[in-house]
């Protein structure tokens, strides 16, 4: 076998040649039994298989260098996940101001509903006092619905009021507490009606009281504030009238 | 054999450069640890901010919930102060639950009338009271005292009241008293104490009784 015949031959036909001759130089060397013949019929296919081995090293390390001289950190599927990451720091950034704006938002709701609930803490009982002779009440037993033109005496004067028995009972004795305001809402006089002695007052029927003061009403508005009413039978009741009652300006 | 060797070494630097184009086109960087690593962190990051934003919406919904609370409070706020300006007077709070404002030691009118033929003197001292007890007042009385120039008290414990009345704060009253003449000309009417009835703020429709004692610059008044 020249090796100009092998240089024509494919490489794994070079290599069964290489093998068929070695079995053959083994056969030989099986007569001969000598280790020169032994080197001489194996010394190709060893060197072959050899190189064939040193090839395989070689290609390994170059794909195992090949792969590490990647650098990763500038991959662009590294680059994009780099960016990916700077999108979700930014993101939960954003998510942590997010938080602190509503805490810093609700703190500052929180301080707003305190002072108000403060301030109306502070004027509560007395708005629940005001709210309470404020509010008409609910069904006295007598009613004003009107008051009269003022006339006077010497020293007295004179306000007639018409009242209505809303009871269903007799009302032997009755009367309607009134107050004399100044435009500032100030008390200037206080003074009663009364119905004349011995008068009484059938159910569901309008009544005439007076009241005699000697207060000079003019330029004052009468409010109605408060009445008694009794029957016969000492039923006795009493109450304030609300902020709706008919009330007169003189 | 040199040229074995060249040939060999050819060989090689072939294959080797060949397996290491092959290896580095061929790397996928997505199984690199350092890649890993960076991919960990992304999903850490984003769990991170799928939780913040979840308490973000949580925290937004309890700020809504505040913000309508504030609205309403300060709805209502306005119409307690409606209220309080519709009724009540300035300086609703003082030393005491009374201060008096001014005496008018008027004579009975009637009196005055007929030239005082006859019959006995009698004072109406008012009062004028302002409501500092910072409360409703339905019934107030004030009790003074007569002094003489010498100081020495001529009458104690007479009394000027209103009564079934509605006296809201800062607003005044007129109290209305009787007080028979004794020779009282260029005496002082020196209130000494005073009790109101006001809404018992324990119980709802129930009243309570303040009493309470003026100081030594309560306002005084000397009859002509």
């Amino acid at each position: 076998m020249s090796r100009g015949s092998d240089e024509k031959k494919p490489f794994v036909d070079t290599l069964f040649d290489c093998l068929d001759e070695s079995l053959t130089a083994l056969k030989q060397m099986s007569h001969n039994r000598t280790i020169a013949s032994l080197w001489e019929a194996w010394q190709r296919p060893v060197t072959v298989v050899l190189c064939l081995v040193f090839l395989a090293v070689i290609g390994d390390a170059g794909w195992h260098a090949g792969g590490h001289s990647v650098v990763v950190q500038e991959s662009p599927r590294y680059l994009a996940e780099a960016e990916n990451l700077k999108w979700a720091n930014s993101d939960f950034e954003e998510s942590k101001q997010d938080i602190a704006n509503r805490q810093s938002q609700m703190k500052q709701a929180s301080a707003q509903l305190d002072q108000i609930k403060t301030e109306r803490a502070q004027m509560g009982q007395l708005l629940k006092e005001i709210r309470q002779v404020a509010q008409p009440q609910d069904s006295p037993s007598i009613t004003v619905n009107a008051i009269g033109d003022v006339s006077s005496s010497i020293t007295y004067f004179t306000i007639p009021f018409t009242v209505h028995n809303n009871t269903q009972n007799v009302l032997t004795n009755y009367q309607v507490y009134y107050e004399a305001l100044d435009s500032n809402g100030n008390i200037l006089n206080a003074g009663y009606a009364l119905p004349e002695s011995g008068a009484t007052c059938e159910p569901n029927s309008d009544c005439a009281i007076s009241s005699l003061n000697m207060f000079n009403p003019a330029g004052s508005t009468i409010v109605p504030i408060y009445w008694t009413a009794n029957t016969a039978n000492n039923d006795w009741h009493d109450g304030y009238y609300g902020t709706d009652v008919i009330r007169k300006q003189f | 054999m040199v040229g074995l060797v060249i040939t060999a070494l050819v060989v090689a630097a072939a294959t080797f450069a060949v397996t290491f184009a092959v290896g580095r086109i061929t790397k996928d960087p997505t199984t690199d640890q350092t890649y890993l690593a960076l991919a960990a962190k992304t999903k850490e990051v984003e769990a991170n901010t799928a939780e913040n934003r979840k308490e973000a919406k949580h925290l937004t919904e309890q700020r809504d919930d505040l913000r309508e609370q504030v609205v309403e409070q300060r709805k209502q706020a306005a119409e307690d102060k409606k209220l309080y300006r519709q009724y009540v007077g300035d300086a609703v709070a003082g030393k005491t639950a009374l201060t008096v404002n001014s005496i008018s030691p008027d004579v009975d009118p009637f009196y005055t009338f007929i030239g005082g033929e006859g019959l006995d003197k009698y004072y109406y001292p008012k009062i004028t009271v302002k409501n500092t007890s910072g409360h409703v007042i339905f019934n107030a009385s004030v009790d003074y005292n007569v002094v003489g120039t010498d100081g020495k008290v001529l009458v104690s414990d007479e009394n000027a009241y209103v009564s079934n009345v509605v006296v809201y704060p800062g607003k005044t009253v007129v109290l209305e008293g009787m007080l028979k003449d004794a020779g009282f000309s260029g005496a002082t009417i020196r209130p000494t104490s005073f009790s109101v009835t006001i809404p018992n703020p324990k119980y709802d429709n129930s009243t309570t009784t303040e009493k309470g004692q003026f100081g030594n610059d309560v306002r005084t008044v000397v009859i002509p």
